[in-house]
């Protein structure tokens, strides 16, 4: 049976740089938009977002029908500890998932994504995940700061209702520095740009599309889309004569004019916005390419496309919702690269802690449980022994609902660092009946919030202690009405 | 209700406000030698035979683990039982309850009451912390100004209060503390300095909130038979209450209301066997300006709804049918926590003995109310009614 994609989603955070305004602070030049993450986001709740849409997507329950998480990013957050386990939590996923992850490389996506189909492809997983995500910390006034975008995107690959079938990859791989991150540096370094544009992204990625056409025994003109990694507009450009490609090609996918250089989830990006317009039948080359290795996979579109399609928050809406930073330094607080002076009040816990760990997981699952005696529902489940409306004891298992509305909120301008003003906290009530408190995010003045606004609890890094991330539910005005979730 | 009576017969209170030259512990005994020195016949230290203290947050002057010593220790009365009492907002006033339940039950004659609260030790940064508290994934954020701020927007929305109805309360307040040489604030204010003042947490301005203060008040109470021995003119207690909600933010029903001080008052009226028309004067909890308006349904002085139509008629003005906060209140005089419900006390005291000087109100029926609400998700409250005869 043909392994194939079976499900997609992306995230794109809400925030747009328009690169004119990062240039009039560096006497640069720049054209076209980058998304930029917010303070509260990271490659984990970036590729959570994701995964989340791409599995609401192929409608299947996580619990029982994920078997892995393979997540790729250039960006990886600590070399230790990995936190795939808290996007299995947003996905409700069972404990038996196999997590890897896979990194040093923009392209860690695609060698996620071929770990992935030949484990479906063995028969020992059924279905599998493949995330890649991509928030680069870039150095004030750098090549790098001017280009870079965030998001992410997610497939799950399986054998069952494919919606495109992978037809063959072909991997081409040499010795080849071209940009480093170390490990003393948040930064990504390079040599010489044209250095790694002649020899890094055009030798290897035209060496990968040649030993997959062979391998096919194609030509370009067999195929109906083709998506590259997308560093920069010349790249691209110079990578599209090198083929020989034509513009019908490109009809869809090109993203780096809207959202910037996504890294490893930059061809990924590319393709789901192909999916979204593509004919059942149609073929599509993917290249990525980072690190001196590039990927080339080749997918058939299946006739399965036409009957879910519309149910993915597509791309071009995500593209298309946006909130534009006018400012470089507002942009410079998001990225970072503009930090306050002052002291961090810490929480409570180290986010280390037991306590973090005994409660933390049924907190982002929404696990809940509701009184036998009463019906009331008491969240989280791990802290509730008795009802906390009757003193019942006795109670049946529950998930609290994603969606509902506001019941009330407020707008803090003063917040304990590391906290930024202004910062919002909404009192929702759920569609199924309960209460919920967040932070609420992507609220920069009171016109974004008002009572009864529908809002949906999505998952985000509330603060960042000793290093570690700590991840919880945050309340977000609604984001692209219309899709599945 | 088989209870010995508790009679009040010393009230001291030192000056609110920014004390940067003054400790705890001055704070203390400035409050406690004020308290005895009020005492009409006097008082002997060595009749005191319990002492319970309140303070809320001494960690903000690193004090984390203030016992009953931290009073007795320092006021010459080391060798007697002394308790501290925390119930967040509450604890000034919940210190004069347990004190007088020590009273009450016939273990003890006579008693000391204190509180206090040293907040300026610690920056403004370290304020803003302090208010965490129960799991962080469920309560991050949290201020006290976030814990008050939904409140006021629910408020609005269900019954049409402005911004400027609700900055009114806090004219009435800054208005009354000029003559209470007590309050922090000496100055009055107009709704435009309300409304323009900054926003600190939408929809409340700087000005609809009260300030960071230190301060110590103290109270001697007594058994009610004895009082004759220190004063002819003894405040009782006639009644008390204490209620809770619920714990989270999330597990509380209503955002139009404080359930606690609902509970708190129900308690206190029926023990003290009056209405809420009864009362000459109210010192309530307003920490912000809403909280005064919906203290005033709480509490059972209008009907729900109806709090704007108070303010804005002037019953609760110095001079109106119901004076509210003619201390000045949280907003006027300051709210260092331990001290404020004992402070609250004072106040009363000082009115029902008809000696608040130029700001004393009519007495009427001889009942004075005093009331805090507050701690985690604002679920603790404490409401204490005075009299000024045995009821």
């Amino acid at each position: 049976m043909a392994v194939g994609i079976t499900g997609y989603g992306v995230y794109i955070p809400k925030y747009r740089i328009d690169r004119a305004v990062i240039g009039q602070a560096w006497s640069s030049r720049g054209r076209g938009n980058n998304a930029v993450a917010g303070p509260d986001e990271d490659v984990i709740t970036m590729a959570a977002e994701a995964a989340f849409n791409a599995v609401s997507h192929a409608g299947i329950d996580c619990a029982t029908d994920l078997n892995a998480l393979y997540f790729g990013t250039g960006s990886a957050l600590d070399f230790e500890h990995s936190s795939l386990g808290v996007i299995g939590e947003v996905l409700r996923a069972g404990n038996e998932i196999d997590y890897a992850d896979f990194t040093a490389s923009p392209r860690a996506s695609f060698a996620a994504f071929k770990a992935c189909q030949d484990a479906v492809a063995s028969g020992r997983i059924k279905s599998g995940l493949v995330v890649g995500a991509e928030e680069r910390a870039a150095a004030a006034g750098s090549q790098e700061e001017l280009n870079c975008g965030d998001g992410a995107a997610a497939f799950l690959l399986g054998t069952k209702n494919v919606i495109a079938e992978i037809e063959a990859t072909y991997s081409h791989a040499t010795n080849f520095v071209d940009r480093w991150r170390d490990a003393d540096s948040p930064y990504v370094k390079e040599y010489e740009p044209r250095f790694t544009r002649d020899y890094g992204y055009k030798q290897h990625m035209e060496a990968a599309a040649t030993g997959l056409l062979e391998k096919l025994q194609a030509g370009i003109g067999d195929f109906d889309h083709v998506v590259l990694q997308q560093p920069n507009a010349g790249m691209v450009k110079g990578m599209v004569k090198t083929l020989g490609a034509s513009q019908d090609h490109f009809s869809h996918g090109n993203i780096f004019n809207s959202l910037g250089d996504l890294g490893a989830a930059s061809a990924m990006v590319g393709l789901a916005d192909i999916l979204d317009h593509a004919e059942p039948g149609q073929r599509v080359l993917v290249l990525s390419y980072g690190s001196g290795a590039s990927d080339a996979v080749s997918l058939r579109v299946t006739d399965a496309i036409v009957t879910i399609k519309d149910r993915s928050k597509s791309v071009s809406s995500y593209v298309e919702d946006n909130f534009p930073v006018e400012e470089y330094v507002a942009f410079a607080r998001m990225k970072g690269t503009l930090e306050k002076q002052d002291t961090p009040t810490k929480i409570g816990l180290p986010p280390a802690s037991a306590a973090l760990w005994r409660d933390g997981r049924e907190i982002r699952r929404r696990d809940a449980i509701k009184c036998t005696a009463c019906g009331y529902i008491c969240y989280p489940a791990t802290i509730r022994k008795i009802c906390v409306r009757c003193g019942g004891t006795d109670f049946d298992p529950w998930v609290l609902s994603r969606n509902g509305t506001v019941h009330t909120y407020c707008l803090s301008l003063y917040v304990p660092p590391p906290l930024t003003a202004p910062q919002a906290l909404i009192i929702g009530d759920l569609d199924d009946g309960n209460r919920y408190r967040a932070l609420g995010t992507e609220i920069r003045t009171s016109d974004d919030v008002e009572i009864d606004m529908p809002v949906e609890l999505v998952m985000r890094k509330i603060v960042t202690q000793e290093g570690v991330a700590v991840y919880g539910n945050v309340f977000r005005p609604v984001r692209i009405n219309g899709g599945s979730n | 209700m088989g209870w010995n009576r508790v009679a009040l017969v010393g009230a001291g209170m030192i000056p609110f406000g920014e004390l940067f030259e003054k400790s705890w512990e001055v704070m203390l005994e400035e409050a406690y030698l004020a308290c005895l020195a009020s005492v009409d016949k006097g008082m002997d230290p060595k009749d005191i035979q319990a002492a319970w203290i309140g303070t809320a947050r001494p960690e903000l002057h690193g004090q984390g683990a203030q016992g009953g010593v931290s009073l007795v220790g320092h006021l010459g009365l080391a060798g007697i039982p002394c308790t501290r009492v925390e119930n967040g907002c509450p604890t000034g006033s919940d210190t004069l309850r347990n004190a007088a339940f020590g009273v009450a039950s016939g273990i003890y004659d006579v008693a000391l009451v204190a509180g206090y609260e040293k907040m300026r030790d610690a920056p403004t940064s370290g304020l803003l912390g302090i208010a965490v508290q129960g799991h962080p994934l469920l309560t991050l954020g949290e201020t006290a100004m976030t814990m008050f701020a939904p409140k006021a927007i629910r408020y609005m929305h269900e019954y049409g209060l402005t911004k400027e109805q609700m900055a009114q309360v806090a004219v009435k307040n800054r208005k009354n503390g000029v003559l209470d040489p007590y309050a922090q604030f000496q100055s009055e204010i107009t709704v435009e300095d309300v409304m323009k003042s900054p926003t600190v947490c939408e929809p409340l301005n700087i000005l609809d909130c009260c300030p960071q203060t230190d301060g110590a008040a103290c109270l001697l109470i007594c058994n009610a038979d004895i009082a004759e021995k220190f004063t002819d003119k003894p405040v009782y207690i006639a009644g008390m209450g204490c209620g809770t909600d619920y714990y989270y933010q999330h597990e509380v029903e209503s955002y139009t209301s404080y359930e606690a001080t609902v509970k708190s008052a129900k308690e206190a009226y029926t023990m003290a066997g009056i209405a809420p028309d009864q009362l000459d004067i109210a010192e309530v909890h307003d920490c912000f300006s809403i909280t005064e308006i919906i203290d005033y349904e709480d509490l059972g002085f209008c009907d729900r709804g109806d709090a704007k139509h108070l303010i804005e008629k002037g019953v609760t003005e110095r001079d109106g049918d119901l004076p509210v906060n003619v201390s000045g209140g949280l907003l006027c005089k300051g709210h260092p926590l331990g001290a404020t419900g004992v402070a609250q006390c004072c106040e009363l005291y000082w009115h029902l003995r008809e000696e608040a000087g130029e700001r004393q109100v009519e007495i009427k029926n001889g009942y004075g109310l005093q009331h805090n609400v507050g701690g985690r998700s604002i679920s603790n409250s404490v409401v204490i009614i005075l009299s000024n005869h045995v009821n």
